[in-house]
């Protein structure tokens, strides 16, 4: 082999260890969740949020041509909410923009993310995949205070 | 005229890029910490 096709195998085998550890890192000492996907719809296939706890709720949130169910989230400062999103048709974006929620809605599925919000606001919640003629008007509000 | 070309120039750049990258890499993933 010859030694630059050798450095570039070795630089590139380097950089994939690193970007790799890092991401498990962050998984592991951050405690950062990964969103994961669940198969069966039932009961994610209507919107809904449930309070567990004063800090803990869970959100079953529906996507469709064009609005979120439900449309405004409202949640105390602090809280922790696991998101489950389904899709009533298309698929469809979920992104709460200001944090690292980004999800998408695929028919036939639900997806999960968890999410701290330790800061009082406003989050819009927008959909960021293309989903007919009014999808730029699709989009969503996460009432933190 | 005789010396056999070596790409430094093009080497450099590529390393330049990959330090770049390499750089906004490390900025997402630690303002996507930051933000969990």
């Amino acid at each position: 082999m010859d030694r630059g096709e050798r450095l570039a195998l070795a630089l590139s085998s380097f950089l994939l260890v690193l970007f790799l550890s890092s991401a498990v890192f962050a998984v592991v000492h951050y405690d950062v969740g990964l969103p994961t996907c669940i198969t069966s719809m039932e009961p994610f296939d209507e919107g809904e949020v449930i309070e567990h706890a004063e800090d803990r709720y869970e959100v079953h949130m529906l996507a469709m041509k064009w609005q979120f169910d439900p449309e405004e989230v409202e949640l105390p400062v602090g809280a922790t909410a696991d998101f489950y999103l389904a899709s009533d048709d298309v698929m469809h974006g979920f992104q709460i923009l200001g944090t690292n929620v980004n999800l998408m809605a695929v028919p036939g599925a639900v997806n999960y993310a968890r999410v701290r919000f330790d800061e009082p606001g406003e989050y819009r919640v927008v959909c960021h995949e293309y989903c007919g003629s009014e999808h730029h008007e699709m989009m969503g509000w996460i009432i933190v205070e | 005229m005789n010396k056999k070309f070596f790409p430094r120039g093009a080497i450099a750049s590529f390393v330049v890029m990959i330090v770049l990258f390499v750089a906004i890499w490390f900025t997402l993933y630690f303002v996507a910490i930051a933000r969990s």
